[in-house]
């Protein structure tokens, strides 16, 4: 046990929570990004099955994983476009939208596995490629810096550059100013001639894309294949941490970066004899308690008023 | 403001446009799944006409329908309570879950059964009501007093009850000695008897038609369904009018936890030998869909769970034959017939120049 | 006059619902003339701005714009063109600064950045311009009322607005604030700008605009000359009748009052901040009392707290004796109380129910209409058919949607359901808000006859002349406290309430006593 406890205590460690917490935080800023201008996008975990698939699919049939990343990318704009037609120009109930996407991307991935491979348990007989890992000249040597920022999946740079670019973006730009009044207030939005629909379209783009790339993430660098629920949740535990940022994208990034340790506790005590079960539930658990700890805050804090 | 006055039905009044606005939904699902099977099927037409027909072909076929929509209509039974009252929550699948878990605690033991058939299903059916009641209070509770997010909460909630759940199926319940992912299996006199000969339709179906016809009067003749109603439409108004959101969300999950709960014994006892799900069954999410196309009316649901039942099962059956044609297929139909049948604004533009069209005659 | 500069040509707008808004609408707009609108609510007036500044599309229809034919896409496009539109309900992002606000759509930019510095200087400079003061820097949400609707004019003046669109810009505003706006608009027509005017108190337009349009039932009924048309004859197009101008012959005195309602020490706040300040007031059966005020000085908060819908600090409420401050909504009402909410469509209503569904929400639990389990369908049906025809609800049935309803007829159910308990206190807020004037008219007559038969009532609105027609004792509120106590309005005119409403003069302590009877 005490190893164990040690163990949380490492740079390995810190590079494994970095790791896991890459999907994580796409995931989050998937939610946050279009969230934050009005249109809850409650599909993150549904895209992301997408991307994860496709991914391997579009790698597979090109040969390379830079198409596939571009495949990824297109899967997610595709997505986003389907969610911002049926909210915004049918006037569907996002949550509702939300739910049928995750559903069919669910099922419609196993049926497109069947198709594909013969099989519904995972892409291993397609010969998919994977992104590159980076090692940093200069840091990977530093003792552990270099264990820490050195060597990770070229997504999870993407992950950490898109989270600057989205921070800049939000709070330094015309742009960003226009998404937080849509979100606030979309009709003051519209009545000074903001294009609410327009900006909420990228928005959700964005989100599309992040979602996608977090899936992407798990089936071209973290495993190299696709299998069946292998997103596990994440893409709620992205609207969860969005959920507890409040509008904060600080406060959303270090909601993941909580949950991504709880997931990679997760991942180091899957090593002992403990029952695995209980163990996977841990993140879950974390979550839960994020949430609860939030509404009894506000709860406190519209009571006290 | 004008409102055009005529006592004729028209196409364009609501309730006739809302059954074309369904019938094209279907219609365009239906294409859609034809253009599908026209990518991947080297025999396109005959597939979507097996597909429309198979399940009419004999009684078999048709008795794996009504099986099939039995858990559906219960998960979809306990979705619509909780939408009706205005509160987005999932945690059926999950519920259902563990309650097939506390299903089979009674079923697989018979010194907690007492040999007698209808006794025997009947407690398993309580026991796993009640533990879905009482495990759905949880999120319940947080919403009522705290107004935490339901959503997310019930999503995480099937995680861990799903983990919970199995950890105590591979650890309590399995048949001694083994280490399987089921459980032992289940006593005779707990299972559901077959009531059509030669087909697999279970007693079940007679409970989920009660139920069904409890949750329409529960919605529609009662003070309760009353208050679920006004709360789920304005929860402001219901505040207003003296309404204690309080109770009534508490009162809501249980029954809905109930729901669940019972929909999962019915379909384990029907259906199955022993506890063999080593995953969420999906069946609760389903449930969603189930609430949406059925326009969170309990007749909706059971019928809409029909229709969808209809092409898993004939996809089910289908799936020995056909490489490619498998129940997860039926996903297409799900989606865009949620899609098309939430969308407010679907056909909208259609009715309007109806509208227009009269306007212009009637001066 | 000059020039055309706006002209609507035969606008016609249906909405999906069947329900028609405007119906070949023709209006020709002058430039440099105030030009007011006036209708009943629900006359049109809203859709048809609505569809001036593109937020809406015309179902057919021209518009013209400087000689030209315009197809406005969207709002942008109005904007561009030099349409500016004040909302009746603002369009501000309370988080955001004022400057933020203002710039908000049209921001002033370095690089790909934003430039807040710029906006902050240029935001500054143009309310020097008009001699608006404000400060620039100060969040949306810590504005008076009529600071915000000064912003959202500078928002027009920011975007060069040419046209200058006011929905009901007087609504919430005090009569000295009023006269502030309109010597405002005066100097903004004086260097060119046009103005359109919307609004229904009709002394207000035919003090301010050169022109007069009147609509009915979304039909154009005839453009006039101010100066030329008197407030008779401007009644008499919108509404086709006379409207009482005071409702003191039908008041009855009643015998033998009771004391109903007894506020004491009533003390709330929000987040800190004190939003009613050690309130005290009675009301006895069969009497109305009226509380006047600029929105926004702690009415709202007053009122939910009394009727449970917020849970204050200090005080006791007593109804008919008994202490209600710690019952819960339902308890309350069960105690005799009933409540007309500020906003209908908010508390009053569910929209998606039925009409018969919404009439007794209040007292469905009674025994005439359910049992321990069971509603009573015959006998909610038979009363929900009894309200529809005693207050007149036009609809083809009681199982209609209320959505299908007009506002006002909406309001008429709230009231009815209201009514039906036979309360003894009836609190009134704002119960004729954004309805016709027929309805409104009827509403009145409902409420004193309430009053006659010896209800308590609690009257709350923003609308001054409401207030002063109906109530027989009258409390001005300022800062959530009592700043005057009326125990009769005969004599009392608006401009005396009007510096209370503003703060300007605040009544002695022994004055504002008289609010109270003593128990």
């Amino acid at each position: 046990m005490d190893n164990i406890f040690a163990s949380f205590f490492t740079a390995s460690f810190i590079a494994l929570v970095i790791r896991v917490g890459t999907p994580l935080l796409f995931a989050s800023m998937s939610a946050y990004s279009a969230d934050i201008a009005g249109i809850p996008n409650i599909a993150v975990e549904g895209i992301m099955i997408f991307g994860a698939l496709f991914g391997v699919y579009f790698s597979a049939i090109s040969g390379s994983a830079w198409v596939g990343l571009l495949g990824v990318i297109g899967v997610g704009v595709l997505c986003a476009l389907l969610i911002a037609f049926f909210t915004m120009k049918m006037r569907a109930n996002p949550i509702m939208v939300g739910i049928a996407l995750n559903l069919f991307a669910a099922d419609f991935s196993i049926w497109l596995l069947l198709v594909w491979t013969g099989s519904k348990g995972t892409t291993a007989s397609l010969p998919s490629k994977v992104l590159p890992t980076l090692e940093i000249p200069g840091i990977k040597d530093i003792p552990v810096l270099g264990t820490i920022l050195s060597g990770h999946y070229f997504l999870t740079y993407v992950c950490i550059l898109l989270a600057i670019l989205l921070a800049i973006l939000v709070y330094k730009t015309p742009f960003g100013l226009r998404m937080k009044a849509c979100g606030l207030d979309a009709y003051a939005a519209q009545s000074v001639g903001i294009k609410v629909n327009r900006v909420r379209l990228i928005a959700i783009i964005m989100s599309g894309i992040l979602a996608a790339l977090g899936g992407a993430f798990l089936s071209m660098g973290y495993l190299s294949i696709f299998s069946n629920n292998m997103t596990a949740s994440r893409g709620w535990i992205g609207i969860a941490a969005n959920a507890v940022g409040q509008g904060n994208l600080l406060v959303v990034v270090l909601t993941t970066v909580v949950f991504a340790i709880a997931q990679g506790v997760v991942s180091q005590l899957a090593l002992t004899a403990l029952p695995s079960e209980l163990i996977n539930t841990i993140p879950y658990i974390c979550v839960l308690l994020g949430l609860i700890f939030l509404s009894v805050k506000e709860y406190r804090k519209a009571k006290a008023r | 403001m004008l409102k055009i006055e005529n006592r004729k039905i028209r196409l364009t009044d609501d309730g006739p446009f809302e059954a074309l606005r369904i019938l094209a939904s279907i219609f365009i699902a239906l294409c859609a799944t034809f253009i599908v099977l026209c990518l991947v099927s080297q025999t396109p037409v005959d597939d979507f006409v097996a597909l429309l027909t198979l399940p009419l072909e004999n009684s078999f076929n048709f008795g794996y329908v009504l099986v099939k929509m039995v858990p559906l209509t219960f998960a979809g039974l306990a979705t619509l309570l909780y939408f009706r009252t205005g509160l987005f929550n999932l945690s059926t699948e999950g519920i259902f879950y563990i309650c097939g878990v506390a299903c089979t605690y009674f079923a697989v033991s018979e010194a907690r059964l007492t040999g007698n058939g209808f006794i025997d299903s009947a407690i398993c059916i309580i026991g796993s009501g009640l533990a879905g009641g009482i495990i759905a209070l949880l999120p319940g509770f947080l919403k009522a007093k705290f107004q935490a997010n339901e959503l997310v909460i019930s999503l995480m909630l099937n995680s861990i009850l799903f983990g919970i759940g199995f950890w105590i199926i591979k650890n309590f319940l399995a048949i001694s000695g083994v280490t399987g992912q089921s459980s032992a299996p289940f006593v005779e006199s707990a299972k559901l008897s077959i009531i059509i000969p030669k087909t697999q339709v279970h007693s079940g179906i007679i409970i989920m038609l009660f139920m069904v016809a409890l949750v329409y009067i529960l919605l529609f003749r009662t003070k309760l369904g009353y208050s679920i109603r006004m709360t789920g439409l304005n929860r402001n108004f219901a505040k207003y009018s003296g309404m204690s959101a309080f109770s009534l969300f508490l009162t809501v999950h249980f029954l809905a936890g109930f729901l669940g709960g019972m929909g999962s014994a019915v379909e384990l006892l029907g259906m199955y030998r022993s506890f063999t799900w080593s995953q969420l069954p999906g069946l609760g999410f389903t449930g969603a869909l189930m609430s949406m196309l059925g326009k969170d009316h309990p007749i909706g649901v059971m019928v809409g769970a029909f229709g969808i039942s209809y092409l898993r099962a004939s996809a089910q059956l289908l799936a020995n034959s056909s490489p490619v044609i498998d129940i997860k297929m039926v996903s297409v139909v799900e989606v865009i017939l949620t899609l098309l049948i939430s969308s407010q604004y679907f056909l909208r533009k259609w009715r309007e120049k109806q509208l227009l069209k009269e306007e212009q005659q009637h001066g | 006059m000059g020039e055309t500069i706006l002209k609507l040509e035969n606008i016609t707008k249906i909405y999906p619902n069947g329900t028609v808004a405007n119906k070949n609408i023709n209006i020709e707009l002058e430039k440099g003339e105030i030009h007011s609108i006036v209708g009943e609510n629900g006359a049109g007036k809203s859709t048809l701005m609505k569809i001036i500044f593109a937020i809406e599309q015309q179902t057919s229809g021209k518009i013209y714009y400087k000689g030209q034919e315009v197809h406005f896409q969207g709002s942008m496009d109005a904007i561009e063109n030099g349409i500016g539109m004040v909302h009746q309900h603002f369009m501000l992002i309370p988080s955001f600064t004022v400057a933020q606000n203002i710039v908000l759509g049209s921001e002033p930019r370095k690089a790909a950045f934003i430039d807040m510095k710029e906006a902050v200087r240029r935001t500054q400079e143009l309310a020097h311009k008009y001699h608006f003061d404000i400060d620039v820097t100060e969040k949306v949400e810590n504005l008076t009322v009529g600071a915000k609707q000064k912003v959202e004019i500078l928002k027009t003046l920011y975007r060069n607005a040419e046209v200058i669109i006011l929905d009901e810009p007087t609504a919430v505003l005090t009569p000295q604030e009023t006269e502030a706006l309109f010597a405002q608009l005066k100097t903004f027509k004086e260097i060119g700008h046009t103005i359109v005017f919307i609004s229904h108190k009709l002394g207000e337009v035919k003090q301010i605009s050169d022109r007069v349009t009147v609509i009915r039932n979304g039909e154009t009924k005839g453009t006039y000359a101010a100066a030329d048309v008197t407030i008779d004859k401007l009644t008499e197009l919108i509404i086709g009748s006379k409207l009482e101008s005071s409702y003191d012959g039908l008041k009855k005195p009643v015998e033998n009052p009771q004391l109903i309602l007894d506020v004491r020490g009533l003390s709330y706040s929000e987040s800190g901040v004190s939003k009613v300040k050690n309130m005290n007031f009675s009301i006895r059966g069969g009497e109305i009392l009226g509380i006047a005020g600029v929105q926004g000085n702690g009415q709202e908060q007053l009122i939910r707290a009394i009727t449970g819908m917020i849970h204050f600090q200090d005080g006791s409420v007593k109804l008919a004796g008994q202490p209600i401050e710690r019952l819960n909504i339902l308890k309350k009402r069960e105690a005799g109380m009933s409540y007309i909410p500020e906003d209908r469509m908010v508390d009053g209503c569910a929209a998606q129910a039925s009409i018969q569904d919404n009439l007794i929400s209040t007292y469905y639990r009674s025994r005439d209409y359910s049992g321990a389990v069971f509603l009573k369908a015959k006998a909610i049906q038979a009363k929900s058919a009894q309200l529809v025809e005693r207050f007149s609800v036009k609809t083809r049935s009681p199982k209609e949607k209320v959505s299908s309803l007009s506002g006002g007829n909406i309001q008429k159910v709230v009231v009815a359901r209201e009514w039906n308990t036979q309360p003894k206190l009836m609190i009134a807020e704002q119960p004729t808000r954004g309805i016709d004037v027929g309805s409104a008219n009827y509403i009145h007559h409902q409420l004193i006859d309430m009053r006659n038969n010896g209800a308590a009532i609690l009257l709350v609105s923003a609308d001054l002349n409401e207030v002063m027609m109906l109530s027989d004792r009258l409390i001005v509120m300022y800062e959530g406290e009592i700043a005057a106590y009326f125990d009769s309005l005969h004599g009392v005119t608006e401009s005396q309430l009007g510096l209370y409403m503003l703060g300007v003069e605040h009544q002695s302590e022994a004055e504002i006593k008289g609010a109270c009877y003593d128990a």
